[in-house]
C-alpha cells in the first residue's frame, strides 16, 4: 500500500504502456496502479487517489463523461491533479477536443510523446507535491471546523448558563417585588390603624414613635421598589415606538398616587408632541421628576409644576419646571448618580429616582440635564428623538393603549 | 338599584385584607364581599357551591384582584372571567404589590380596566368610583371626587342623588 499522498492510478489501455508506465515510477520510487477501462478507474479513485495519469488514447475512446464527473465531484479543498500523456505524431480533432474539455474541468498537465523518462517523473512528483499541498490545506480546514464548532459549543454553553442568571435574577426581583414589599406595607398600613384609630388615647411620644416607624417602613418600601425599577431599566429589553407625550403624562399621574392627588398643581403645555420612547421607562423617568419637583419646595408654598416641550432638530426637549428650592450648581452633575442626594435629609428620598431617570433616557437613546438657580427652583430637561405625525387611527388605539 | 357599586376583593393575605377593606370603608362602600384566593374568586363569580345564593353573594360591579394568590393566580382569574359571556360587565382592577411590568402588560392584556400597586389608598377608590359613575349612571361619586380621566366614548355622566 503506497503512502498517503502517494497514489498513482494509471490508465493505460495498452498492456505495454502500462507496465512501462509502472516500472518507471517505481524506479523514481512511486506505486502506480494500472487501470485498463475507465469504469474501473473511476471507481479506484473514488476512495483514494492522489494522480491520475493517463493516455491520449484512454480519454478519447469514449465514456468520458465518467472522467469529467470525477472529477466535477471533488470537495472544496481538492483540485486532484491529472498529467496526461498525449499520442504524439498526428493530430485528430476529436482528441483536440476532448484534451481541451477535461483542460477545462481538471488540474491538467500535458506530457509529449515521445516521452523522457525525467519528463514524466517530473510531471508525477510535482502532481503528487500539489496533491499533498491540498491535504494540508484539507487538515487546516477540519482544524478549523472543529474549532468553529468547539466556540459554538462554547458560545451556546455560556449563552445557556446567562440565560439562567437572568431567569434568576428575573425570578429574584420578582419574588423581591410581590413578597419582600409585602410586610413592609403591612408595618407602616397598622401603625396608620394605630394613629389614627388610637391617635386620641397616645401621647405625643407614643404618636411620633408611630409616626417613625411608619416612615421607616415606607422608607425601606420605597428602596426596594427604587432599586427595583433601578435594575429593570438597567437590564429591560427596550423597544422603541412612537409615543403621544400628552398620553404619557396622563399615565404617569394616573399611575401614582401622589401625582394624582396634585394634579392641579401640575400645568402641562399641550400640544407636547409625539417621541420616540418606552413606555415603562418614559414613565419611570418622568414619575421621579415629578415628585421630585412636587417634594423640593420652599418651606410653606404650594408647589407649581410646569411641563412645556419645544422642537430641537430631530428632537423633542421636554422641560419640567418647578419652583422649588433649586440646586446648587456644582450638585448639577452629581444628583444624577446612584445614592447621590443634594436635598437635606429631612426631606425623604432614596437618591436613586435622578439615576433611574438618567438610565432610562440613556437606554432610550436620549439625553438628560438641569439648570437650576438656588431658591428659585429648577429646570429639568429630557430630549428624545421626535417621531412622525400619526393617523388619527392610529392616535386612538395608542390613546386606548395607554391609559391604564 | 344600590347606587352603591358592589365590590369583591379577592385577596389571600389577611393584613392586606385588613387594610384594603378598611380603606374601602372610608369611602363608604358598604357592600364589599371578599374571596381568599383564585379558585373561590372563581366560584364566586360563576355562582358555584355556596355562591349559588345571588342574594347573600350577588355579582359585583368592580372585582378588585391581587396577583398572587393561591389556587389560580389573578391574571388567570382576569383571563377565566374574559372568556364568561355573562360576567362582561364586572370592572376589574388589579390591586397587588408587584410593580412588574410584565404583570402590567398581562393585565392590560386581558382587559383589566386598571392596575393598582398597594397599598390601596383612598385616590384610587375615588379613580375607581369616577370610572365607575362613567359605565354606570347612577353610581355615587365622591363628593370631592375629580374626574380621574376624559370619557372615551358618548357615554355622559349621569349625576346621581347623592352627587353634590
Amino acid at each position: 500500500v503506497p503512502a498517503s499522498g502517494q497514489r498513482v492510478l494509471v490508465l493505460a489501455p495498452l498492456g505495454a504502456d502500462a507496465v512501462n508506465i509502472r516500472h518507471v515510477l517505481r524506479e523514481a520510487g512511486i506505486e502506480a496502479e494500472i487501470c485498463t477501462d475507465l469504469p474501473s478507474l473511476a471507481a479506484a479513485s473514488a476512495d483514494n487517489c492522489d494522480a491520475l495519469l493517463l493516455t491520449e488514447e484512454s480519454v478519447t475512446a469514449g465514456r468520458q463523461g465518467l472522467l469529467v464527473d470525477r472529477i466535477a465531484t471533488q470537495p472544496a479543498w481538492s483540485d486532484l491533479p491529472v498529467v496526461l500523456i498525449t499520442s504524439g505524431g498526428r493530430i485528430d480533432d476529436a482528441s483536440t477536443r476532448a484534451i481541451r474539455l477535461l483542460g477545462d474541468q481538471a488540474n491538467l498537465t500535458l506530457v509529449e510523446r515521445p516521452l523522457r523518462v525525467i519528463t514524466l517523473v517530473s510531471a508525477v512528483k510535482s502532481a503528487l507535491r500539489a496533491r499533498r499541498r491540498q491535504y494540508e490545506v484539507r487538515d487546516l480546514l477540519a482544524d478549523r471546523e472543529k474549532l468553529l464548532a468547539s466556540l459554538e459549543e462554547r458560545v451556546a454553553e455560556r449563552t445557556a448558563r446567562l440565560r439562567l442568571m437572568v431567569d434568576e435574577l428575573e425570578a429574584f426581583s420578582y419574588s423581591v417585588s410581590h413578597d419582600l414589599r409585602s410586610p413592609l406595607r403591612v408595618l407602616s398600613g397598622y401603625a396608620e390603624v394605630l394613629v389614627e384609630d388610637y391617635g386620641a388615647s397616645l401621647d405625643p411620644q407614643a404618636k411620633d414613635y408611630l409616626d417613625r416607624i411608619a416612615r421607616a417602613a415606607r422608607r425601606m418600601d420605597r428602596l426596594t421598589q427604587d432599586i427595583l425599577a433601578y435594575t429593570r431599566v438597567t437590564r429591560a429589553e427596550l423597544t422603541r415606538e412612537a409615543l403621544d407625550l400628552d398620553l404619557v403624562f396622563r399615565a404617569v399621574i394616573e399611575q401614582y398616587p401622589a401625582l394624582l392627588a396634585a394634579r392641579h398643581l401640575i400645568a402641562i403645555r399641550s400640544p407636547l408632541g409625539r417621541i420616540q420612547g418606552h413606555l415603562p421607562s418614559l414613565i419611570q423617568c418622568f414619575s421621579n421628576l415629578l415628585e421630585n419637583a412636587l417634594k423640593f419646595v420652599r418651606e410653606g408654598e404650594q408647589p407649581e409644576i410646569e411641563i412645556s416641550a419645544e422642537p430641537r432638530d430631530a428632537r423633542v426637549r421636554v422641560t419640567v419646571r418647578d419652583h422649588g428650592t433649586g440646586i446648587a450648581p456644582e450638585q448639577h452633575r452629581r444628583i444624577f448618580g446612584i445614592f447621590e442626594r443634594a436635598a437635606d435629609s429631612r426631606i425623604p428620598g432614596t437618591g436613586i429616582g435622578l439615576a433611574i431617570a438618567k438610565k432610562a433616557v440613556e437606554r432610550m437613546g436620549g439625553a438628560i440635564g438641569v439648570s437650576s438657580v438656588p431658591g428659585l427652583g429648577s429646570r429639568f430637561w429630557v430630549e428624545l428623538d421626535a417621531a412622525e405625525h400619526p393617523a388619527p387611527a392610529e392616535l386612538a388605539h395608542s390613546a386606548a393603549h395607554q391609559l391604564l | 338599584m344600590n347606587p352603591d357599586p358592589a365590590v369583591l376583593l379577592a385577596e389571600d393575605n389577611e393584613d392586606d385584607l385588613f387594610l384594603s377593606s378598611r380603606v374601602l370603608a372610608k369611602a363608604s362602600l358598604q357592600t364589599v364581599h371578599h374571596v381568599a384566593d383564585g379558585r373561590e374568586a372563581i366560584d364566586y363569580l360563576a355562582g358555584r357551591g355556596p355562591y349559588a345564593d345571588r342574594v347573600r353573594h350577588p355579582l359585583p360591579d368592580i372585582l378588585l384582584l391581587d396577583l398572587k394568590m393561591p389556587g389560580h393566580t389573578g391574571h388567570e382569574v382576569l383571563e377565566w372571567l374574559r372568556r364568561q359571556p355573562g360576567l362582561q360587565t364586572i370592572t376589574v382592577y388589579m390591586l397587588t404589590s408587584s410593580d412588574e411590568p410584565s404583570d402590567r402588560r398581562r393585565a392590560q392584556k386581558a382587559g383589566a380596566r386598571g392596575y393598582i400597586v398597594k397599598p390601596l389608598l383612598p385616590e384610587h377608590v375615588s379613580m375607581i368610583l369616577a370610572e365607575q359613575a362613567r359605565v354606570m349612571p347612577g353610581a355615587r361619586r365622591l363628593p370631592t371626587l375629580e374626574s380621574a380621566g376624559t370619557p372615551r366614548s358618548g357615554l355622559h355622566r349621569t349625576p346621581s342623588p347623592q352627587e353634590t
